[in-house]
């Protein structure tokens, strides 16, 4: 599986990536982008299985750029998860309409993190939220 | 749309409400439980003044936020030892690894304050959503309140100051 | 209590018990076994469990960390978390379990009436140093049985890895 983890924060997606090695889950490549125009051009460039994403970031935030994958067919087989500070309703209903498969509100212990990888490498995810 | 006379209603039912500071540390404690495996207890402006004078070096990470007519800052002001065992906890550093760069523990206390922001507005917000600015971090040696709102925490026995200033 | 405990347990006569002490730690791998604790109070028990090569390991700590007395740490290590938890992850792999699939959980951190011994909160602060430390091995907590006001008792089966935790109203299975 190939993720992409796209988030402003370094520290953030440090620890993300040390949640998928210690998971079962069996991954070939995880990529990273600082802002959602890094995100969609690494999109284009490389055939992605599972994206992660923040939503408040500088350049182009979170939900632009998954606007902007919802309106491209080619990504419609992508899985998409939110990891956010921002839990509130708007950005909950404005995900689920994007076809956001989870919404995953920081903070989050590992273990967390941990069981929507598993449940999405299982194929076994629609459109729940583990929080 | 709602009014400037109902913004400023809003606006002041925000600063000066006792549930506004409690649901501020009940932020800091749900971020600092979850996210960095540390006790959070509330603070006491004694204690924190003691302890406070015995920290040689503090780092103070602002971020603003803009929710609708409303916007303003938090800022999550530290000790520098402390942002050491946060970003340890975060990361799960192994001890045989090289302790972090100053970018690194930049990065891990404007995480933790971009955290605190969100799960305190996300609380106090009523459903509405909210921009975030990237966290400014900065050293600094002023640790008086620099808000409207002030939260005194202890996480893991050191002193933390969280400042809430809010605007029209 | 004891014929409750029998009873949700069945135990093989032939079993042989370890009991593991405040500030001990055990590991066993043989599926005769079985690992034992009482009066988990403000204590926390790590119980790890390899499914594929049956290895259990049963560590019950007091205190978070050992910087508080480290001629204590150094004598008794399992009485901290902090040198506990790396001693029970070492003993166990030498025993044969291997981290990536080691099933861990955690029970305890009940907040006790404070003594002398003991601070305000050691519960609480003894979970936390707990997650703490087993993230920081590479480790995931697989579920935990913590907090409250009572003391607790565990069994961890060598043989199946099943933890019954007991309190003095109910036994429940972990």
């Amino acid at each position: 599986m190939r993720i992409l983890i796209v988030d402003d924060s370094a520290m953030m997606r440090a620890m993300i990536k040390r949640v998928i090695k210690l998971t079962d889950v069996p991954v070939d490549t995880i990529l990273e982008a600082s802002n959602g125009e890094e995100g969609l051009a690494l999109l284009r460039a490389h055939d992605v299985h599972l994206l992660l994403t923040d939503i408040n970031m500088p350049v182009m935030n979170g939900a632009e750029m998954l606007r902007a994958i919802a309106r491209d067919d080619r990504w419609r087989g992508l899985s998409r998860v939110i990891i956010s500070t921002d839990g509130s309703t708007v950005r909950r209903e404005e995900a689920a309409r994007l076809d956001v498969r989870c919404y995953l509100e920081k903070p989050f212990s590992p273990e967390v993190l941990r069981d929507v990888l598993t449940e999405i490498a299982d194929g076994r995810l629609a459109g729940t939220d583990p929080q | 749309m709602s009014s400037p006379k109902s913004r400023m209603a809003a606006l002041q039912a925000l600063i000066h409400s006792d549930a506004a500071a409690a649901a501020l540390f009940d932020a800091v404690r749900c971020v600092a439980e979850r996210s960095f495996f540390s006790v959070a207890e509330p603070g006491h402006d004694e204690v924190f003044d003691l302890e406070a004078r015995r920290v040689p070096k503090w780092l103070s990470a602002t971020v603003r936020f803009e929710q609708g007519g409303l916007a303003g800052s938090v800022s999550c002001t530290l000790p520098e030892l402390l942002a050491h065992s946060l970003f340890d906890a975060f990361t799960g550093r192994d001890p045989a690894e090289p302790p972090p760069t100053s970018d690194l523990l930049v990065d891990v206390v404007g995480e933790f304050s971009n955290m605190v922001c969100g799960a305190w507005l996300t609380r106090v917000a009523s459903g509405r959503a909210f921009t975030l600015s990237r966290p400014r971090v900065e050293p600094t040696s002023h640790v008086g309140a620099i808000g409207d709102v002030r939260v005194l925490a202890a996480i893991d026995d050191r002193p933390v100051a969280v400042d809430v200033c809010v605007r029209t | 209590m004891k014929a409750t405990l029998d009873a949700a347990i069945a135990v093989d006569p032939s079993t042989r018990r370890l009991v593991v002490g405040i500030g001990e730690c055990a590991v066993s791998n043989r599926p005769g076994d079985l690992l034992v604790t009482h009066g988990l109070g403000s204590c926390i028990a790590v119980c790890v469990f390899d499914p594929q090569t049956t290895v259990a390991g049963l560590l019950h700590f007091l205190l978070p960390e050992a910087r508080i007395n480290p001629e204590r740490a150094r004598v008794q290590p399992a009485v901290f978390a902090d040198t506990g938890i790396p001693l029970l992850l070492s003993v166990a792999a030498q025993h044969g379990l291997v981290r990536q699939r080691a099933i861990v959980k955690l029970v305890g951190g009940a907040e006790m009436a404070v003594s002398p011994e003991v601070t305000f909160n050691t519960g609480r602060r003894n979970v936390l140093a707990a997650r703490n430390l087993l993230w920081r091995s590479g480790v995931f907590v697989a579920g935990q049985e913590v907090g409250g006001t009572a003391a607790r008792t565990l069994h961890l089966s060598v043989a199946t890895g099943r933890l019954l935790v007991f309190n003095q109203h109910a036994c429940k299975e972990l």
